[in-house]
């Protein structure tokens, strides 16, 4: 029998109890059963047709041999605390105020919790562990020993010159001031191509570190790594969230979250990353709270295609 | 500088003003919107009668 | 006063934590409820099997990922089976998130929130977020070129809001375990109670539909008698009305 009572046309009729409606036989255990069937079916078909990307991750010393001009251009980066790390701000250092959300400095409210000294913890410190090369050890004590202002002056010069130099290659760079920098960048590369860099960074004094925070950042200091992705189209501004290596469909379902980086005033603006995030959270919270928003719930009603499902 | 090998076959993108879409991910979405329309237009198949012989809906 | 009403005043004077759990469960989905072999009479489209493709989908991924695990993360690389395996786990999750999706469609132009259902839907719609933080998980798992990059790209947004240090994209040891433990728990645990609350509410009604509109009407012929509308009452035994399942049990939305 039912219970429901009708309202003033006001008010939304109240849904009637779904027990109280004759009913029909459903197998429920059977449809289960049907539908692993068909999803296992499909996924091995799937699988065995069209296998899955694996491009190999890009080690340092790949980095190194097929990119050596870009290896020495992002040491003297970090050594001129001109790279993307070394001008980071929050968690990796306090360069940069970071990005905000509105008037919220949501970054640097982070706080520098995975402290890391790009010309210190990237190349110096790997370098000093290095022996048998006397022109090398000579080079950082050089190094260590100059002030701030002549570290700077030095490894901007020679950033300028590699920028100028035909394909970045530092044997072509045009004589000048620049101190050990030479040298040291010379290093970092010659240690990166012999793998013993990547180690250094990774495993600092744990043997089982699982952390590549380090040799990451430098590799992202880098050109090779962004080229190689962009050539897939990976990029932040190519949809690149919802992309995959190869032929192979991606992540479909990420279109509204890198959507937003691709028009204005995301595009174009220093805090995009804060504001995505931000405008993301609060249509999830929408769609989370649909049952509670006047307006978009009453929308399927109006919308019928709920007319097709419950055909009589 | 060398150039950089690549290891995986190129990929087929489409482009439309401000959208770029990869062919893969466009036949994803393409299957899911038509299985959804399938849903609904197709016929669901009328049950079985009930072990007495009486007509599938019961009061 | 009716038996219920006294057995409702004894559970709740009861002072076994047994007796009280216990009960608690039958009057969150009553008896008959959690496999019942009949569904209301407006059941009856394809649209209704995307959820529970949705959940096949869901243990085929799992199945494959515990394979995936069971031999180690950097199996697939070396293994022309595991490289297979892997192949399974990434299919079986496209799948699962387009039957998701399709299912969320269909769900959205029903307003299956109708009728105290809300909590089914938010917690459908929570499940549905959280897979997308799992498989992002999951592709930073892959310790291949796209983790790599993935990971470049995902620190600058987590950064940018101050929590990339909590959740560090560039660790991967953090990452895959949070992907094969923490995160598919938190699924698991909303993908249950997404699951007991349809049991426990039902299919939602169509709109403006009526108990009545799917009367079954029994024509005996011939006879000089008018056709007569056969009406016999809900058969409580098979499945009891909620309404006598007492309190609410999942917050006060059901």
């Amino acid at each position: 029998m039912s219970t429901v009572v009708r309202r003033s046309r006001r008010s939304p009729p109240v849904t009637p109890d779904s027990h109280l409606f004759p009913t029909r036989p459903y197998d429920l255990v059977k449809e289960f059963v049907i539908a692993l069937g068909v999803v296992l079916v499909l996924s091995l078909v799937l699988a065995a047709v069209f296998s899955s990307p694996d491009r190999p991750a890009l080690s340092l010393a790949d980095w190194a041999t097929r990119a050596p001009n870009d290896v020495v251009a992002t040491a003297t980066a970090e050594l001129a605390g001109t790279s993307t790390s070394a001008g980071y701000g929050a968690p990796y250092n306090s360069s940069a105020p970071g990005q905000k959300l509105g008037p919220l400095s949501l970054q640097k409210w982070g706080g520098v919790q995975i402290p890391v000294d790009s010309a210190k913890d990237l190349v110096l410190d790997p370098l000093a562990t290095v022996t048998g090369d006397p022109a090398l050890t000579k080079a950082l004590t050089t190094w260590s020993a100059a002030g701030a202002d002549q570290q700077a002056a030095w490894a901007g010069s020679y950033s300028d010159a590699l920028a100028g130099a035909p394909d970045g290659n530092p044997a072509a760079v045009a004589p000048g001031a620049y101190g050990p920098v030479p040298v040291i960048a010379g290093g970092l590369l010659a240690l990166a191509r012999s793998g013993g860099l990547q180690s250094q960074l990774t495993g600092q004094n744990n043997f089982y570190s699982s952390d590549q925070t380090r040799p990451m950042l430098l590799l992202a200091d880098g050109a090779y790594l962004e080229d190689q992705a962009r050539a897939e189209q990976l990029g932040g501004d190519q949809w690149g969230m919802m992309n995959e290596s190869g032929n192979y469909p991606g992540q479909p379902w990420m279109w509204l979250y890198t959507f937003w980086y691709q028009v204005k005033p995301f595009s174009t603006s220093d805090n995009a990353d804060a504001l995505v995030w931000g405008l993301m959270m609060l249509l999830t919270l929408v769609f989370v709270l649909v049952p509670f928003v006047p307006g978009l719930r009453s929308l399927p009603k109006h919308l019928r295609v709920h007319r097709l499902i419950w055909r009589r | 500088m060398m150039a950089p090998t690549v290891f995986v076959a190129q990929a087929h993108y489409l482009h439309a003003g401000v959208v770029q879409i990869s062919l893969a991910n466009l036949l994803i979405i393409v299957l899911m919107i038509t299985a959804f329309v399938l849903a609904l237009v197709l016929p669901f198949p009328r049950g079985h009668e009930d072990p007495e012989g009486a007509p599938d809906v019961r009061n | 006063m009716s038996g219920i009403e006294a057995d409702r005043i004894e559970v709740r004077s009861s002072r076994n934590w047994t007796v009280r759990l216990r009960e608690r469960i039958v009057r969150t989905v009553p008896r008959g409820q959690w496999l019942p072999d009949r569904q209301p009479a407006y059941v009856r489209s394809w649209i209704y099997v995307f959820g529970v493709a949705c959940l096949a989908a869901l243990i085929v991924v799992i199945a494959s990922g515990i394979a995936l695990a069971v031999e180690g993360a950097g199996w697939w690389h070396v293994s022309a089976l595991g490289h297979f395996v892997n192949s399974v786990h990434l299919w079986s999750v496209e799948l699962f998130f387009g039957f998701m999706v399709v299912h969320l469609w269909g769900k959205f132009f029903m307003a299956a929130w109708r009728g105290k259902r809300a909590l089914t839907w938010i917690t459908g719609a929570i499940a549905f977020v959280g897979s997308i933080g799992t498989a992002f998980t999951g592709y930073l798992s892959q310790s291949n070129f796209d983790s790599q990059w993935i990971a470049g790209q995902a620190k600058d947004g987590l950064n940018a809001v101050g929590i990339g240090s909590r959740f560090n994209v560039l660790n991967s040891g953090q990452m895959l375990l949070f992907h094969v433990s923490l995160l598919p728990l938190i699924i698991g645990v909303l993908v249950v109670l997404h699951i007991v609350l349809v049991r426990r509410h039902g299919v939602v009604p169509p709109f403006d539909a009526e108990p009545a509109d799917y009367l079954r009407t029994e024509v005996r012929l011939p006879s000089p008698e008018p056709a007569v509308l056969a009406i016999t009452p809900p058969d409580q035994h098979e499945i009891p009305t909620p309404r006598e399942a007492v309190a609410p049990v999942i917050g006060s939305a059901s």
